[in-house]
């Protein structure tokens, strides 16, 4: 039985690098875009609790084993999609080690996809994010400066940490155009 | 918004207010609770947490980090 310390670990080492290539496979294979966040989010779910009984002796095939039969199952739910798609995915099992080996990220390539997922915030969001992680203000003294609320200080900070996030990890806002992800930063009230 | 995209906007919240913390003894219930009742929260939170660790680089940067000399650093950093 491994604990959350260690599952936690091994998400962090041997999970989270394969997200992008998760993400093409999972977008590649399944065509409502707004479901691959929930596909990813459901792979991860189901490999941390099996992690609870034992970590996979390797994490990628076992992964995308995990993705390939969530999109069966989803595709059999949905009934929609044809009995060719769900045919195919049944194939799939040969073509799960056709990626190129992931890596780790450099600190230097880090630090460049922070910086460009920086230049894809709203200048308001980046100027908060900046603030946080370079001046180490907190919510309130943010808030303060800005002659804000707290309230929005933290609702574009959470934005700003969901960006970065897609971005570092590689997933490029998961597909999203460019129109829809300055739609998502004035949606939470970024102008 | 999707059921996903809200359980990460839940962990960005909580992970703010955890580094801003310390959480009230009822925050800090919620916080657990909220960790425990789905093995899709640990994932979004350790993503985030991971996430929001990596953009901490930019401090190397150093202060007041302007447009241009971001851009330009950019483009130094991937000579």
């Amino acid at each position: 039985m491994a604990n959350d310390v260690e599952i936690k670990k091994w998400f962090r080492l041997e999970v989270l690098p394969l997200e992008r290539h998760l993400t093409q496979f999972i977008r590649h294979n399944w065509r409502v875009e707004a479901d691959v966040l929930d596909i990813v989010q459901d792979v991860y779910a189901l490999a941390i609790s099996s992690a609870q009984r034992g970590f996979p002796a390797a994490t990628r095939p076992y992964l995308f084993a995990i993705a390939r039969n969530q999109l069966i199952n989803r595709a059999k739910r949905a009934q929609i999609v044809s009995f060719e798609l769900v045919a195919d995915l049944e194939l799939l099992d040969s073509h799960l080690g056709n990626f190129d080996q992931e890596r780790y990220l450099s600190a230097r390539e880090t630090l460049r996809r922070v910086q460009e997922g920086l230049a894809k915030l709203t200048p308001r969001v980046r100027q908060i994010v900046q603030l946080r992680k370079i001046d180490g203000l907190n919510v309130k003294e943010t808030a303060s400066l800005l002659g804000i609320g707290s309230d929005a200080v933290r609702q574009q900070t959470c934005i700003g940490m969901r960006i970065l996030a897609d971005h570092i990890l590689g997933t490029e806002a998961r597909g999203e155009k460019k129109k829809d992800l300055k739609n998502r930063q004035i949606e939470g009230g970024v102008q | 918004m999707s059921p996903a995209q809200t359980i990460e906007q839940e962990a960005a919240g909580w992970l703010l207010a955890l580094e801003d913390g310390p959480l009230s003894t009822t925050d800090e219930a919620a916080f657990e609770a909220w960790m425990e009742a789905s093995a899709k929260h640990k994932a979004a939170f350790w993503r985030m947490e991971y996430a929001w660790e990596e953009a901490g680089r930019i401090r190397a940067l150093g202060p007041a980090i302007e447009d241009g000399d971001q851009e330009e650093e950019i483009s130094r950093s991937a000579l």
